[in-house]
């Protein structure tokens, strides 16, 4: 097993001496500066759903129970099971820090600090945005940032636009997700898609086709066990799972970028790691102090009340890179589907395949890559071709499933490699 | 030139001495809204400004003409006729009982208002270049024969159609390509009228031993259309009736597919010893291309079972299979019924039904008359049995929500910008009827402002349909290319696996598959960009309208129209050289010597197959589609144009004129300026 966080800090290093380098392109210096706060940032997880979707027995959980819900008004919480009414916390970011802190936002914008944890008298003030440092372990490297709303959609609409440029992964909270809730998070930004995972906490069976074609790259549910305990570990472990595959996104986002520059200038360090292939988990996570970026609209009132704002428009490199970032998930995306088809055939003979099948597997996944692809703006402005590539695929798949037969599965397959191999060049290039 | 004949024989009329057996029941809640509409229309129709005014009198226009169209589709033999007339309650308006008589579309045009005397009849034929595209070049077979470079064939097709042809000339005279392109209206119509224009057959006049007039044009008639009275029909109705669609020249095809374009709604009629099999590949490629809720399944002649009741549970699963197995329209309704029992039922003949379908009635009846039902007299349990009011009630359901529903929304979006033009009126006038408020701009400026208004429209309506016609172009491009390279990759692994001493074969419905996504992909997007510009449209002509004459944010807003429905791609069903797969293809295919002559003149072949459907789908689909939206703008700005003209030339001109005179030289100036 790779030491994740040991090769994510080497490439860090190496980035951080490429772009302090002499004579490396002021474009390149900003894209490599980009991907180098993005590999330093903590992962900023962010908690949606409506009101009693069990939000802050999930926050609880990640956080190791670090905010008492006795503080609440009314102290509706007390014995520190999942609740459906009651008080809820406002919007709140959760990360870790040597000492408890707490920043209140009230309602007319002054900032209220105090040492230690919320207390039910800083409740009481009514806050709308609190920013809270805790020394818990669990909390290292993560932002946990929950979005309080009530059930109108359009509130919600902004909370999670207002959030979309604040989160990496998304967690949304559901017990049965429901139409209303579908339709509000296909109007959400397209961004919060990139990671996003579909989270029963109230124990309901998940949705998993479902929830992969709303978009989540996954749905899980809690055992109706307390998730404090025996469903807590299975949900820690799946989302450091998917927080490591994104790590090694950009991981590998970062060494192609090394990989690009090091003719132009020489990397002060031995060679360049080799891409990662697969998602690798990390080990033996140090605290670190997380760090935050700088941002004016910190200072706004978030969620409840806030109206988007106009979003500048990022300069060339900035788009080169997300547009790397989006194909990088496009890539994963790909081979996840890959690897499902591969599992989904483990212990079937060849000759028992069912091709109708199969072919009507492969053709829901070229559909729903094209549109991802499609869907994608800045990969359709940098490369679009490789989104032409993608359509293309769609349509053949389709041809190979009215087509019908072995043959055409063998095909299917051939086409998906080959599309992958594409998507991998183009990554490297 | 159209000839106007007085009929020659007795007019066909219902049965008066029965009870009313009617199967349009359902349009009666449509009909008393739009007749609630109507009303509104006269008293906004009462205004002394004339655009309003006339305005209101264009959409009373519109309501009054409102004639949804229902396709009748099917097999031959299928009993299409028969049920037609059955639905018309007229039992013997259209021959129905020698085969082929359907040999064109028959619009029978029924309507509410009207005595009975009250028919009108008008019979089209084929103009010159038809009749020349289907005798002399073959049709579509000798469109396909003649691509793929099958002499023998075409020539075999041609010989059928010379022989065609010299019975046509023998039938009609020296006079027969004088009457090409003609159309033959009458006052009136009866049986053996329509009998001379619709009965089609090669030797049929002379095997029934018929009068010489009976079937005279035939051959040459393309279409007839047939108005006439329906007292208990709630709104106005077109029923189409469609020849079968199998036919050896498959111009019935491109006949059934002109039909359908003209109105969605379609009912196709199968018949119940032939539900629906892949020998009916062409009949599901015809509706596939059709919305599924657009879409009756009517399975007639279930009165030629033993035991309907027992067999139509497994021919409704029968249809839903290969509904399934060929990629059809999977949720359209199936419904059950005999056009036969409707016939008697409502002529007043049940005596005269038949031994073997009484049987299957009392079988039917049986399963299916309940307590309510047995109430009625027989003739009205029958005419229930017979599927009739429940199909009626299918196709009420579908115009209510198609065709209805659009005229309700487009007259009630247009009435309620009525009454805002008559509240920005009233408002001018509310201090004092003498002197009523001044504009705070000049009718020259709102002029000005409204050319503004469309041209920023027209510029962001262009913008957009351009990219959206781009992306189009490209998609269907690529699929077309990438369905070529399927097609001749297979033809090159048939070959290299069985040679060239097996027939091979491709299913073309992959192609049509990919046409159809892109092309809803276009309308989605060209109706979406539609909304958004005759939105903002709308509310940019709302600001004016406040501005000009000063209205508080309380008056009644602007509203756009709703966008105009986009054409079905129906000529996505039009049959295909690799459709064939029959005979005539295995001949053409044994006829091709040598690898490479097969891969050449199959990829030219599929090429020139494919290219006219992508160029039709986008020629008469995506275009028209366009045209329509530009002229739902171009039609919404013109009106809201000419009411805000029409009110400040009347306030404007300081003493209040009583209607403003279109033919004033201001006026004229302005509509011409803009």
């Amino acid at each position: 097993m790779t030491d994740l966080t040991g090769l994510k800090e080497e490439t860090a290093l190496q980035l951080d001496a490429l772009v302090e380098a002499e004579g490396i392109p002021a474009r390149a210096q900003a894209s490599g500066q980009a991907l180098l706060d993005k590999l330093r940032a903590p992962v900023r997880i962010g908690l949606f759903g409506l009101p009693g979707s069990g939000k802050r027995a999930v926050l609880s959980a990640l956080s190791d129970n670090v905010l008492s819900d006795n503080v609440l008004p009314d102290g509706a919480f007390s014995d520190g099971t999942l609740n459906d009414g009651g008080e809820e916390w406002p919007t709140l970011e959760l990360s870790y820090g040597p000492l408890a802190k707490t920043q209140a936002m009230l309602s007319d914008g002054a900032l209220l600090h105090s040492d230690g944890l919320p207390t039910a008298d800083l409740l009481r003030q009514e806050p709308v945005f609190l920013r809270i440092a805790a020394p818990v372990p669990a909390l290292t490297g993560r932002v946990l940032l929950l979005i309080c709303s009530d059930t109108q959609a359009d509130e919600m609409l902004a909370g999670l636009t207002w959030a979309a440029r604040r989160v990496d992964l998304v967690l949304w909270c559901t017990r049965a997700w429901t139409t209303t809730e579908q339709q509000i998070w296909h109007a959400a930004p397209d961004s919060l898609r990139n990671h996003a995972i579909l989270v029963f906490p109230k124990g309901s069976a998940p949705h998993s086709p479902s929830a992969y074609e709303d978009g989540f790259d996954t749905a899980y549910a809690f055992r109706q066990a307390d998730p404090r305990d025996a469903g807590y570990a299975g949900f820690a472990e799946h989302l450091s799972d998917i927080i490591d595959e994104a790590t090694t996104q950009d991981i590998h986002a970062a060494q192609m970028f090394l990989r690009r520059y090091a003719n132009v200038v020489p990397l002060p360090r031995s060679a360049v790691p080799p891409v990662q292939a697969a998602p690798v988990k990390a080990t033996a996570v140090q605290p670190t102090t997380p760090v935050y970026a700088a941002d004016p609209e910190d200072a706004n009132t978030p969620a409840r009340a806030s109206v988007p704002r106009p979003v500048t428009r990022p300069t060339a490199s900035q788009i080169a890179v997300e547009a790397g970032l989006e194909l990088a998930r496009l890539f994963q995306m790909l081979r996840a589907a890959a690897e499902d088809m591969r599992l989904s055939l483990i212990g079937i003979r060849t000759q028992d395949y069912d091709t109708a099948t199969l072919l009507s597997s492969f053709e829901q996944i070229f559909d729903t890559l094209a549109d991802r692809a499609c869907d994608l703006t800045l990969l359709e402005e940098t490369c679009p071709d490789l989104v032409a590539q993608f359509e293309e695929a769609r349509d053949l798949a389709l041809l190979m499933r009215v087509e019908g037969g072995a043959e055409q599965v063998r095909d299917a397959a051939r086409l998906l490699l080959q599309l992958r191999q594409d998507v991998e060049h183009r990554l490297v290039a | 030139m159209t000839p106007r004949h007085a009929p020659s024989a007795k007019t066909p009329t219902p049965q008066t001495d029965q009870p009313v057996l009617t199967c349009f029941d359902g349009l009666t809640p449509l009909a008393d809204r739009l007749r609630h509409l109507d009303r509104a229309l006269v008293e906004v129709a009462h205004t002394d400004e004339t655009s309003i005014a006339y305005q209101a009198r264009d959409l009373r226009r519109q309501i009054r003409e409102f004639e949804p169209g229902v396709t009748m589709i099917g097999q031959v033999k299928a009993g299409k006729t028969t049920l037609v007339n059955a639905m018309v309650g007229l039992p013997d308006l259209l021959p129905a009982d020698v085969n082929p008589w359907t040999s064109v579309v028959t619009s029978l045009h029924v309507q509410p208002q009207g005595r009975p005397q009250d028919r009108r009849a008008s019979f089209r034929f084929f103009t010159n270049e038809e009749w020349d595209h289907l005798i002399r070049q073959g049709g579509r077979v000798g469109e396909i024969a003649s691509r793929a470079g099958a002499e023998e064939e075409l020539e075999k097709v041609r010989r059928q159609l010379d022989e065609m042809r010299e019975k046509s000339k023998a039938r009609l005279g020296r006079r027969f390509q004088m009457l090409l392109g003609q159309t033959h209206d009458y006052d009136s119509f009866d049986e053996e009228l329509i009998q001379r224009y619709v009965c089609l057959g090669d030797d049929f006049w002379e095997e029934a031993g018929g009068s010489r007039d009976q079937g005279r044009f035939a051959d040459i008639t393309k279409s007839a259309d047939l108005w006439f009275s329906g007292p208990d029909l709630p709104l106005g109705l077109c029923i189409r009736d469609t020849p079968g669609v199998n036919d050896t020249f498959m111009i019935r095809e491109q006949i059934t597919i002109n039909a359908l374009r003209g109105s969605r709604l379609c009912v196709v009629v199968l018949s119940a010893q032939q539900a629906l099999s892949s020998v009916d590949l062409g009949l599901i490629r015809l509706i596939s291309n059709v919305k599924a809720r657009d879409i009756i399944i009517f399975v007639n002649r279930i009165d030629d079972l033993a035991d309907p009741a027992r067999a139509v549970p497994e021919i409704r699963r029968s249809i839903e299979a290969t509904l399934n197995k060929f990629e059809g329209p999977r949720e359209a309704q199936i419904l059950f019924g005999s056009g036969h029992w409707a016939h008697h039922a409502a002529g007043g003949t049940l005596d005269h039904l038949g031994e073997e379908s009484a049987q299957a009635l009392v079988s039917w009846a049986e399963a299916h008359v309940d307590s309510s039902l047995a109430k009625l007299a027989p003739p009205e349990i029958i005419w229930h049995l017979s599927g009739l009011p429940a199909l009626g009630q299918a196709i009420a359901d579908r115009i209510e929500q198609g065709p209805g529903h659009r005229l309700e929304q487009t007259l009630t979006v247009a009435l309620d910008n009525l009454r805002a033009g008559l509240e920005a009126q009233a408002a001018t006038r509310r201090t004092d009827p003498a002197t009523p408020q001044a504009l705070r701009m000049s009718a020259a400026e709102i002029a000005q402002q409204f050319e503004q208004i469309e041209d920023r429209a027209c510029a962001a309506l262009e913008s957009k349909l351009a990219k959206i016609h781009e992306a189009f172009a490209a998609r269907t491009d690529n699929a077309r290319r990438a369905f070529l390279g399927r097609a001749t990759g297979s033809l090159v692994k048939h070959l290299e696996h069985y040679g060239e001493g097996e027939v091979w074969t491709y299913d073309p419905s992959g192609l049509r598959m990919l046409l159809r996504t892109g092309y809803k992909v276009f309308v989605q997007g060209a109706s979406k960009a539609g909304t958004e510009v005759l939105n903002a449209m709308a509310q940019d002509i709302d600001a004016l309208y406040r501005h000009a004459f000063g209205l508080s944010g309380e008056t009644a807003a602007i509203a756009a129209p709703p966008i105009p429905p986009a054409p079905s791609p129906v000529g996505l069903g039009q049959t295909i050289a690799l459709d064939l797969r029959g005979s005539w293809w295995a001949r053409f295919w044994r006829r091709q010597r040598g690898y490479e002559a097969f891969s050449d003149d199959f990829a030219h072949l599929i090429h020139e197959e494919t290219l006219p459907i992508v160029d039709a789908l986008h020629s008469e689909c995506a275009t028209p589609f366009s045209r329509h939206l530009r002229a739902a703008l171009s039609d919404f700005v013109q009106n809201q144009r000419d009411i805000v003209l029409g009110l400040a030339l009347d306030t404007g001109g300081g003493a209040r004129r009583a209607a403003p005179d279109p033919s004033d030289p201001l006026f004229a100036n302005l509509r011409s300026a803009v």
